[in-house]
């Protein structure tokens, strides 16, 4: 089974000069985990869901080995200050370079892939294009029907 | 091998060894045990060559009783982390200051101190440094005082036990001083430029820590009780740490070991707690371990040459019968070298020329407090002093403000000065003492 033989989402794109806020709306209203940052319809980087996160809260936080101490605590008690994350657009909080998947790659090697890199999704190209993503939800709905396919096969005991 | 036999070919074949082995782990180019654990392998070999070193000279250089006290802290560190203690002491310490800017220096410095007297420092500052840049943020203040007070306090509370830092450990093995012994001799010293280095942090951070704390609402919202994971496995923890401190202060009466007294301490816990023993293995410093083998083996090379006593030789026809600057020599060498280079393979190389200076007969007891109290003292002198010093470094540059060495210097080389400054003072003043 090919990434070819799924259904794609497609991918939702901003500019490379959209505004925070744009970019975390954008993410909100479309229910999807990343947007593609564009340049002259050329996919420069992404934005996820943490890219965001990490722009009003500081990076110290991934020293504090035990989350359990931050109950208390809310997000304004630690947010960065006003001045650094104002002037800030999509092309400073994206992640580049883009990485990829073929359309004729393997679902197996989709899989492999993101559970190594710990992603729920992954861009799929066509080419030099990028034509959409494939998200943990299209490769759970094949998975359903290689596990009934399989339930089916067996014999009864 | 027999003292008289030492081929001259031999000692250059070793001293070039070592010296390579030792610009490579200094340069930094390669991982240090890696280099450490070639070095000590091409030693054996060149020995086995040359005729001045063998595979069984070799295993005798390892001092296991440095190895196993190692392995036993760090075995007592690993389970005492799991239970959120270093948290709960953080949070418990922050707390008590009301978010008062001195307060926190000095009740961090306070607390990473008199835990890094017993206790790896470098466990407690990667727990306690991100709480103290956290309290810092909520607060609105700098978190540099506090940063650098966790890092030189503790660098400095360290040389007053046996067990505080690496080198300690190596020296009260090589002197065979026990526990007691060792305090009586660094404790008054060490306090003295501990109450040193607390003014001058006072004074050169005067700024930043007039500064009016906000937000303590949030810093008081915080509860310490969170952090504990579990509860009953860290009185057990605590328990067999409690006996271990009380064996290190008896253990010479009791002709045991200090690296017995960890592992008996490490046994206690284990039977205890019954952890997964796998998980706790894995937060043993394997790497440090290894590349103190290595260090022992490579040392024991030079030795096993001649080259130590060569050089013990030279120092004995040129300081021996001025002992005041054969003290200073060693104690402002050592602290130069260790602010420059880790201190654990200087502090190796040294010792067997401090063991050879004895054999000829000259009284070393105050050249042992030298190199402890200059490679101790000396580590706080730039931001790669310490392996403390390097991962407060490094975590300040998740900050908005991180320690630059511009910043280090600013506070940690005058610290230097005066910690070992005090040192030298304090022991020709009472030089009868230590003598």
């Amino acid at each position: 089974m090919k990434i070819r033989d799924c259904v794609l989402t497609p991918v939702k794109t901003i500019s490379k000069e959209a505004t925070i806020k744009e970019v975390a709306e954008l993410l909100y209203e479309t229910g999807q985990p990343i947007v593609v940052v564009d340049e002259n319809n050329d996919p420069v980087g992404i934005i996820s869901f943490i890219d965001v996160i990490k722009v009003f809260l500081p990076n110290f936080l991934d020293l504090i080995e035990d989350p359990d101490i931050l109950k208390h605590l809310g997000v304004i008690d630690i947010l960065k200050d006003k001045k650094t994350t104002k002037d800030l657009a999509a092309k400073d909080i994206m992640s580049s370079p883009v990485r990829t998947v073929d359309i004729d790659d393997s679902l197996l090697s989709a899989i492999a892939k993101m559970k190594k890199r710990m992603q729920r999704q992954l861009l799929v190209r066509d080419g030099d294009k990028i034509i959409g993503l494939i998200t943990a939800r299209e490769i759970l709905k094949e998975l359903i029907k290689i596990i009934k396919k399989t339930i089916e096969d067996s014999p009864e005991p | 091998m027999i003292e008289g036999s030492h081929n001259t070919l031999g000692i250059i074949v070793s001293g070039v060894v070592f010296a390579i082995t030792y610009i490579v782990i200094f340069t930094e180019k390669i991982n240090r045990t890696i280099a450490a654990f070639v070095g000590a392998v091409s030693m054996i070999i060149a020995g086995m060559i040359f005729g001045f070193y063998s595979q069984s000279a070799a295993l005798k250089a390892i001092d296991a009783n440095t190895i196993i006290l190692l392995f036993g802290m760090m075995m007592i560190v690993a389970m005492l982390k799991k239970t959120g203690f270093f948290n709960y002491l953080a949070i418990w310490t922050a707390k008590k200051t009301k978010g008062d800017p001195w307060k926190l220096t000095l009740y961090f410095g306070i607390v990473t101190t008199v835990v890094s007297m017993f206790l790896d420092n470098v466990t407690t500052i990667i727990i306690i440094a991100p709480i103290t840049i956290l309290v810092a943020k909520m607060l609105g203040i700098s978190a540099i005082p506090m940063l650098m007070a966790e890092a030189l306090l503790s660098d400095t509370g360290g040389v007053a036990t046996l067990v505080g830092d690496p080198p300690n450990i190596m020296i009260g093995s090589a002197a065979g001083y026990n526990f007691s012994y060792f305090l009586i001799h660094m404790g008054p010293v060490v306090f003295t430029a501990l109450v040193l280095t607390t003014i001058s942090l006072k004074i050169i951070y005067r700024k930043e820590l007039a500064k009016k704390p906000q937000n303590i609402d949030a810093l008081m919202r915080m509860d310490e009780r969170d952090s504990i994971k579990d509860l009953g496995g860290l009185k057990k923890v605590l328990f067999a740490l409690m006996i271990i401190i009380v064996l290190f202060f008896i253990h010479h009466h009791l002709h045991l070991l200090p690296s017995f007294v960890a592992i008996i301490g490490t046994a206690v816990a284990l039977a205890l707690l019954r952890p997964n023993i796998d998980e706790i293995l894995h937060d043993v410093e394997w790497s440090v371990l290894l590349f103190f083998i290595s260090l022992f083996v490579c040392v024991g090379g030079i030795e096993h040459s001649g080259l130590i006593s060569r050089i013990a030789n030279y120092i004995v026809s040129v300081g021996s019968s001025n002992e005041v600057l054969l003290f200073l020599l060693v104690l402002f060498g050592s602290a130069i070298m260790s602010a420059i280079v880790d201190n654990i393979p200087f502090t190796m190389a040294m010792i067997p020329v401090i063991q050879t200076l004895k054999q000829h007969g000259l009284d070393v007891d105050f050249l042992w407090w030298a190199l402890a109290l200059g490679v101790g003292f000396g580590g706080n002198g730039t931001p790669i002093g310490s392996t403390a010093n390097v991962i407060t470094v490094s975590m300040s540059e998740k900050t908005d403000n991180p320690i630059t060495f511009k910043t280090w210097f600013k506070s940690g080389s005058i610290v230097m000065a005066i910690t070992c400054l005090t040192g030298a003072v304090f022991v020709l003043a009472f030089f009868s003492f230590y003598k």
